[in-house]
């Protein structure tokens, strides 16, 4: 109940904050739309002349496009903020007063601002997903569904628990804003078939070393009928695996600061 | 002249400070064309015909290089420090030195520039021996300076235009969100992710008369002498018009923007 009202009251601020700058908002919001808009533009130009990538047709490639910017939004508009003030915080000093309040440490990390255009723009990837599904022959049930979304909100925490293992490199190296590329390069493969890996260990690589396979793939694939229990285990075990590591990398990283200005 | 050439000259030397920086820049700049390049190959793969609107798997591949290579070119910064001098109140410093605020920012971008394709060059040099085989190698001389003149005329169309939107800061308070949607915009139109001529027959010749064309789609045609130098000189001076009509934007938007001008903080 504790957490639940932080949480209530960092959403009152945020959208405070959200009032003020109105003219922003809205930009910003059709920034990320366009954004969406045009990627799924480029789908539908290469099917232009191509009948099917790796078994995908073009339906299928546009919700799998749309899978990834749905989580992609989702983190921008949920988590992002909050990482970026993380390191920030680490280089200023002004980490110390995490520490000082009696807030779980991982939780200040993860949640504090919202970014409202990045979520508002959710709407573009789930109509286009959505009128998607219903021009596809297969059918869909409940399962898959839930399947789908399960597998959504376990791709929007590994993403999370991945940045959150790179930032605490902060801890080492102070100014870690670099990384910030990793981001890009992880959501423009999840965006991809997995079937750009020719070879299984180079695929298994890029589940459990630079998860972006289970990001959207997964998600897609099982909504779409294609998706299998190995792909499914392996998504949740790296679910797993790099959120304890990450809080343990958050952990270990606190023991050994010793802040930067203060 | 003399000033600019000096300030180009202090901001390359100013690039090469920064070199783990340069090196993590340029690692995650190429992973991304990397993967685009995987990503095309496995298009070619599933199509199995081995050419797919007339572009082969090499002409693909040689496409993304030499891009990657000549959008080192686009001007940007410009843009983003205009607006950033408005919204603090800096430009009104700027204003009283005797210097052009414009020329001044083109010669340091250029120089950020030049040295972004250096590096680039030194990068797809060292790995050039790996991928030779899988790229075209059919630059003319004649191909080779018109070229030249290309991305030149790149520079001052993508300055200009970025200018253009760094002053949008004269009337809203955050520019910033204009411009990225502009940034997404360009490299979509600008063949970023795809050759411009996959894009729906109707619209690629009106997109390769646009100025966003002259940025990485028409130079990497002319590397790989897929078009022809008739085609090349029109679009040419095609482009330079839009220089003309992008310098008179300019000039009146600054001339409305000085008025409303108010250094807010400087």
């Amino acid at each position: 109940m504790y957490y639940l009202n932080i949480l209530k009251e960092q959403i009152k601020l945020s959208f405070m904050s959200v009032a003020i700058y109105r003219a922003n908002f809205v930009l910003m919001l059709l920034q990320s739309i366009i954004n969406s808009v045009l990627g799924i533009l480029c789908v539908e130009f290469i099917y232009i002349h191509v009948d099917s990538i790796a078994g995908w047709s073009r339906d299928e490639m546009v919700i799998l496009y749309c899978s990834s910017m749905i989580v992609n939004q989702i983190y921008r508009g949920l988590i992002n903020p909050n990482h970026m003030r993380f390191i920030e915080s680490i280089s200023s000093g002004s980490f110390d007063r995490m520490l000082v309040k009696p807030v779980n440490v991982i939780f200040q990390i993860n949640t504090g601002s919202i970014d409202y255009s990045s979520l508002t723009s959710l709407v573009a990837p789930i109509f286009v997903l959505c009128v998607k599904i219903s021009s596809l022959d297969i059918g869909i049930t409940g399962l898959n569904a839930v399947l789908f979304l399960v597998f959504l909100a376990s791709a929007v925490i590994l993403l999370t628990s991945f940045m959150m293992l790179l930032y605490s490199l902060a801890f080492k190296y102070i100014r870690v804003y670099g990384l910030t590329g990793i981001y890009f390069i992880l959501m423009s493969i999840s965006e991809k078939p997995k079937e750009i890996f020719s070879y299984k260990g180079i695929m298994y690589a890029f589940v459990f070393l630079i998860p972006s396979v289970p990001l959207a793939n997964v998600p897609a694939s099982l909504l779409l009928n294609k998706g299998n229990i190995p792909d499914m285990i392996a998504a949740a075990v790296s679910g797993m695996l790099f959120f304890l590591v990450s809080a343990a990398a958050i952990k270990r990283g606190i023991r050994k600061y010793s802040s930067a200005s203060s | 002249m003399q000033k600019y050439l000096y300030s180009f000259r202090m901001y390359l030397l100013t690039s090469f400070q920064y070199r783990f920086d340069t090196v993590l820049e340029l690692i995650m700049s190429n992973i991304s064309m990397f993967i685009t390049i995987i990503f095309w190959i496995l298009i070619y793969r599933s199509d199995g015909t081995g050419e797919i609107n007339g572009y082969t798997i090499a002409d693909m591949i040689t496409f993304f290089v030499v891009s990657s290579l000549f959008r080192t070119f686009i001007l940007n910064g410009g843009g983003f420090e205009i607006s950033g001098m408005i919204k603090n109140g800096d430009l009104g410093k700027v204003m009283i030195k005797p210097y052009s605020i414009n020329m001044f920012l083109y010669w340091k971008h250029l120089s950020n520039a030049l040295f972004g394709f250096l590096k680039q060059f030194s990068l797809l040099l060292m790995i050039a021996p790996f991928f030779a085989q899988y790229l075209t190698w059919d630059l003319s001389v004649h191909s080779a300076i018109l070229l030249v003149i290309y991305l030149a005329t790149a520079t001052v169309i993508s300055h200009l235009m970025w200018s253009l939107l760094g002053m949008v800061a004269f009337w809203l308070e955050q520019a910033q969100a204009v411009m990225w949607s502009f940034a997404v915009i360009l490299n979509f139109l600008s063949g970023m992710f795809m050759p411009l001529d996959f894009f729906p027959d109707w619209s690629v010749r009106v997109l390769e008369l646009m100025p966003f064309a002259a940025f990485s789609y028409i130079p990497a045609k002319l590397y790989m002498n897929q078009i022809s130098p008739a085609e090349s000189v029109n679009l040419l001076i095609v482009y330079i018009m839009w220089i003309f009509v992008l310098m008179t934007l300019n000039l009146a938007v600054w001339r409305a923007g000085v008025k409303k001008y108010s250094a807010i903080g400087g």
